[in-house]
C-alpha cells in the first residue's frame, strides 16, 4: 500500500488548480446545471481543457487521449468537481459514454464520436429512466423495432439532465419482448436533431439542477446508430455505469463547501461550540472515506478488473459524505439556509440529488448485499 | 497511490495467520466476558517480530496496522494496538512488561491494567511512562472482555521516558482505530454467517431486504474505516489519526447495537460468540475519550477555530478534571 502522491502527480494537481483559477470565472458556481448558460460555459471551458490535453488524458492515444494514469485522471476530476464541475454534462462523455463507445463501438462510431468528445465540443444526455422504470431500469417500455436498415424508436424518457442543448442521446430501448428483461435492451446513439425528438423541461423544486422529459415519437434512426449487438445493451451499460458510480467525486466539492460554510460562520463573528466542530470533523472524515473508496474502484478498473461491487460501496460513501456536509451546513446556517442560493441551500438540494443520480442509494445497498456480502436473494 | 497489498504485506498476513490459528481455541475460553489476557499470543507476536514493524517508517506503520486488525479480528485477547503502534515509538525494543495507557488526570478504568507493568500517561503537552505493579492494580468489575482496573501508580515512581503528547495520542488513536477495524470485521463476518443460516418465515433472515440494507450499511462503514485507518497509519498525522479514531469509535457503537438487534436473543448467548466482538467494540468506542474527543482533536488539527474548543473542553488533552475527581486518582 502507498497513500502518497508522486511528485509528478502533486505537481499536476497544482497545475490543474492554476489552470482553473485562470480560465474559469467564479460565476460558474452560480449557474444551474442543465440550463443553457451552463451548457455554453461547458463548451467554452472544455475547449480550453482539450487544448491542454486534459479532456480525456486517460484514454488511449489512438482515441485522442494520452494514456495518462488513473491517478492523473482522478486528480483532474477532483479538482474540476471542487470548482463546480465546469465540464457540465461532458464529464459523462469522458467518464463512460466515450469508454463505452471505445469498447463496443464500430470504427465508424468511434470516428464520428470520439474525436469530438476528446475536443470538448459535443454535449450528450442519457435516455435511461422512464416514468415506470427508475430503479427498475430493466422494465423500460421504450422500444425500437427494426425496419430494414433503420430502427423505429418510440418511448418517453424522464428526469434527464442536460438534454436541452445535447447533440446526442445515449438511449436505451427494448428491441425484443420483455420476457428476458435484461437481454432485450439495446443502446442507440441518437442525434437529438432527429425529427420526432422533443425535449421539455420538467418543473422541479431543484433550482440547482434542471431535468427534462424526452419524447421519441416513432423516430427513424439508422441501424448504424446502435452501439454493440442487438439486445446486448444491458451488459454494456452496466459496465459503463460502474465507472459512473464513482466518476462524480462529489466529496471534493463537499469538502470545499464544508470549509466555506465554517469560514462564513466565523466571519459573521459566531462562535461554534464543540459539538459543531465534532460534526465538522465527522463530515470531513466522511469525505475522505469516500475519496479513498473511490480510489479503490479506480485502481481495480485500471487493472482491467470488471465491474466489481466496490463501485457500489464507493457510491454509498459518496452520498453519505454529501449528506454529512449538507446536514452540518444547515445546522450551522439555520434560518439562513432557507435563503435561495445560500451555501447551505445549494448543498442541501445537491445532497438530495446525490442519493438518486447515477442509481439510487437503495439499489447500491441491494447490490452490496448480493455481490459483496453474498447474501441470498429475496423471494 | 496504491491501495492493494504488496508482497511484504501479504507475507505479514501469512505469518499472522499461522500465529492466530495456533491461538484459536473455543471462544468462551479465549474471550471470557469478564475479561482475560492471552500471554501466549502476546509472546508469539513478540517472538514473530510482528510488534516492532512500526519502527520502519510509513510502510512499517501500515504493517503494524495489518497486525492490529488481524489479531483483533480473531478476537485476540492482547493489547495489540498499543504494542504494535505505540510502543515502537517509545522504546527501542518491546518491553517484557505489558503496557497500559490513560489520559493524565482521568480516573477511569484502564484496559489490561491488572496485567500491565508499565503505564503511559498522556498529558496536555507531554506523555510519560512509569513502572507499575500489576498485582497492586485495583481491578474493577466489568463485562467488556478485556480485564480493566486502576493502575497503582506511585507518586514517587521515576519516569521511564518523556515524549510529546501529540505523538503518543495519535499512535493510541491509530491503535484504537485498528482494533475497532479488526473487531468490526470479525463481528460482521459472524453476523452474516448467522443470518444466512438462520431461517424464519420459511427463508433465510439474510434474504430480507430490511436486514440486507442494514448489513450493507455496516459493510460500507467497515470498508470506509479500513481506508481511514490505513491512511492514518501511513500519514501518522494528528488529524488523520484522530479522524480515523473518531470514525472508528462511532462505527463501533453502531455495530455493537446493530449486530445484537439483527441476531435477536441468540446473540446474547455465550454459545453464539457474538459477544466476543460486540462487547469489545463497545469498550473500544469509549477508550481515550470516545468519538467526540477524537473528533474534536481532528477538528482542532485542521481548523484553527476549533483549537479553543479543544483546550476548553472537559475532555481536552490536558485532561482538566474537577478537583474532587482528581483527588480520587489511584496514587499511593
Amino acid at each position: 500500500m502507498e497513500f502518497g502522491w508522486s511528485e509528478e502527480e502533486a505537481r499536476f494537481r497544482l497545475d490543474v488548480r492554476a489552470f482553473i483559477q485562470s480560465e474559469l470565472s467564479d460565476s460558474v458556481t452560480d449557474l444551474v446545471p442543465g440550463e443553457d448558460p451552463y451548457s455554453q460555459t461547458s463548451i467554452e471551458f472544455c475547449g480550453k481543457l482539450a487544448a491542454k490535453g486534459w479532456m480525456v488524458p486517460h484514454w488511449p492515444r489512438d482515441y485522442g487521449g494520452n494514456d495518462a494514469s488513473v491517478w492523473m485522471f482522478a486528480i483532474l476530476s477532483e479538482e474540476l468537481w471542487a470548482a463546480g464541475e465546469p465540464r457540465g454534462s461532458q464529464y459523462m462523455n469522458v467518464n463512460w459514454i466515450g469508454p463505452a463507445i471505445i469498447k463496443a463501438g464500430t470504427e465508424a462510431q468511434k470516428n464520428q464520436h470520439l474525436s469530438r468528445i476528446a475536443s470538448g465540443d459535443v454535449l450528450w444526455c442519457q435516455g435511461f429512466s422512464e416514468i415506470n422504470a427508475g430503479s427498475d431500469l430493466a422494465s423500460m417500455q421504450a422500444h425500437a423495432i427494426r425496419d430494414g436498415d433503420d430502427y423505429i424508436i418510440e418511448g418517453v424518457k424522464v428526469w434527464t439532465s442536460y438534454a436541452s442543448k445535447a447533440e446526442f442521446c445515449f438511449l436505451l430501448a427494448r428491441t425484443t419482448g420483455a420476457a428476458d428483461a435484461q437481454n432485450s435492451i439495446s443502446i442507440f446513439l441518437v442525434p437529438m436533431a432527429t425529427p420526432g425528438v422533443t425535449v421539455e423541461v420538467i418543473p422541479t423544486m431543484l433550482d440547482v439542477h434542471q431535468v427534462h422529459r424526452l419524447t421519441f415519437d416513432k423516430i427513424r434512426v439508422s441501424a448504424s446508430c446502435r452501439l454493440g449487438e442487438e439486445n446486448a445493451g444491458w451488459n454494456i451499460v452496466r459496465d459503463a455505469l460502474s465507472d459512473e458510480r464513482v466518476g462524480t467525486p462529489r466529496f471534493a466539492r463537499a469538502e470545499i463547501v464544508l470549509d466555506r460554510v465554517l469560514a462564513q460562520i466565523q466571519i459573521q463573528g459566531e462562535t461554534l461550540h464543540a459539538g459543531m466542530w465534532q460534526q465538522a470533523a465527522e463530515a470531513r472524515a466522511a469525505c475522505n472515506a469516500a475519496r479513498l473508496l473511490s480510489y479503490k474502484v479506480r485502481q481495480s478498473r485500471a487493472r482491467g478488473m470488471g465491474a466489481g461491487p466496490e463501485a457500489y460501496l464507493g457510491r454509498v460513501a459518496i452520498v453519505r459524505a454529501e449528506r454529512a456536509v449538507a446536514e452540518l451546513a444547515v445546522n450551522l446556517m439555520q434560518e439562513d439556509s432557507l435563503i435561495a442560493g445560500s451555501l447551505a441551500d445549494g448543498e442541501f438540494r445537491t445532497s438530495m440529488i446525490a442519493g438518486l443520480g447515477g442509481g439510487s442509494y437503495e439499489m447500491q445497498l441491494n447490490l452490496i448485499s448480493r455481490l459483496w456480502l453474498k447474501l441470498p436473494k429475496g423471494s | 497511490m496504491d491501495l492493494d497489498l504488496n508482497a511484504n504485506e501479504e507475507a505479514i498476513l501469512a505469518r499472522l495467520d499461522a500465529i492466530v490459528k495456533a491461538a484459536d481455541h473455543s471462544l468462551p475460553e479465549r474471550v471470557p466476558v469478564s475479561g482475560g489476557y492471552d500471554p501466549a499470543l502476546m509472546e508469539a507476536l513478540r517472538q514473530g517480530g510482528l510488534l516492532n514493524l512500526a519502527q520502519e517508517g510509513a510502510q512499517g506503520r501500515l504493517g503494524a496496522m495489518l497486525v492490529i486488525q488481524a489479531v483483533a479480528k480473531a478476537g485476540g485477547m492482547v493489547p495489540v494496538g498499543l504494542h504494535a503502534m505505540l510502543v515502537p515509538a517509545l522504546f527501542d525494543t518491546q518491553p517484557t512488561d505489558l503496557v497500559a495507557i490513560r489520559r493524565a488526570g482521568r480516573n477511569v478504568p484502564v484496559a489490561f491494567a491488572p496485567y500491565a507493568g508499565i503505564l503511559v500517561e498522556v498529558g496536555g503537552e507531554v506523555a510519560k511512562a512509569y513502572r507499575v505493579s500489576p498485582e497492586r492494580a485495583r481491578t474493577v468489575a466489568s463485562h467488556y472482555v478485556a480485564r480493566r482496573g486502576h493502575p497503582a501508580l506511585s507518586q514517587s515512581a521515576p519516569s521511564l521516558g518523556i515524549w510529546p503528547a501529540a505523538l503518543v495520542l495519535r499512535r493510541w488513536q491509530l491503535a484504537i482505530a485498528g482494533e475497532i477495524l479488526g473487531t468490526m470485521s470479525g463481528a460482521l463476518d459472524h453476523l452474516v454467517s448467522y443470518l444466512v443460516s438462520r431461517r424464519q418465515f420459511g427463508r433465510e433472515l439474510g434474504s430480507f431486504q430490511a436486514v440486507q440494507h442494514r448489513l450493507a450499511e455496516l459493510a460500507v462503514t467497515l470498508e470506509a474505516l479500513r481506508c481511514l485507518a490505513f491512511e492514518g497509519a501511513w500519514a501518522d498525522s494528528d488529524e488523520l489519526a484522530a479522524s480515523a479514531a473518531a470514525y472508528a469509535a462511532s462505527a463501533a457503537r453502531t455495530t455493537c447495537l446493530e449486530a445484537h438487534q439483527l441476531c435477536g436473543a441468540m446473540g446474547f448467548t455465550l454459545e453464539s460468540g457474538l459477544y466476543a466482538w460486540t462487547l469489545r467494540l463497545q469498550a473500544l468506542s469509549v477508550e481515550a475519550g470516545g468519538s467526540q474527543f477524537h473528533a474534536l482533536v481532528a477538528a482542532a488539527s485542521h481548523w484553527d477555530g476549533a483549537k479553543s474548543c479543544l483546550s476548553a473542553s472537559g475532555s481536552s488533552r490536558k485532561g482538566a478534571r474537577p478537583a474532587s475527581v482528581a483527588a480520587d486518582l489511584q496514587v499511593e
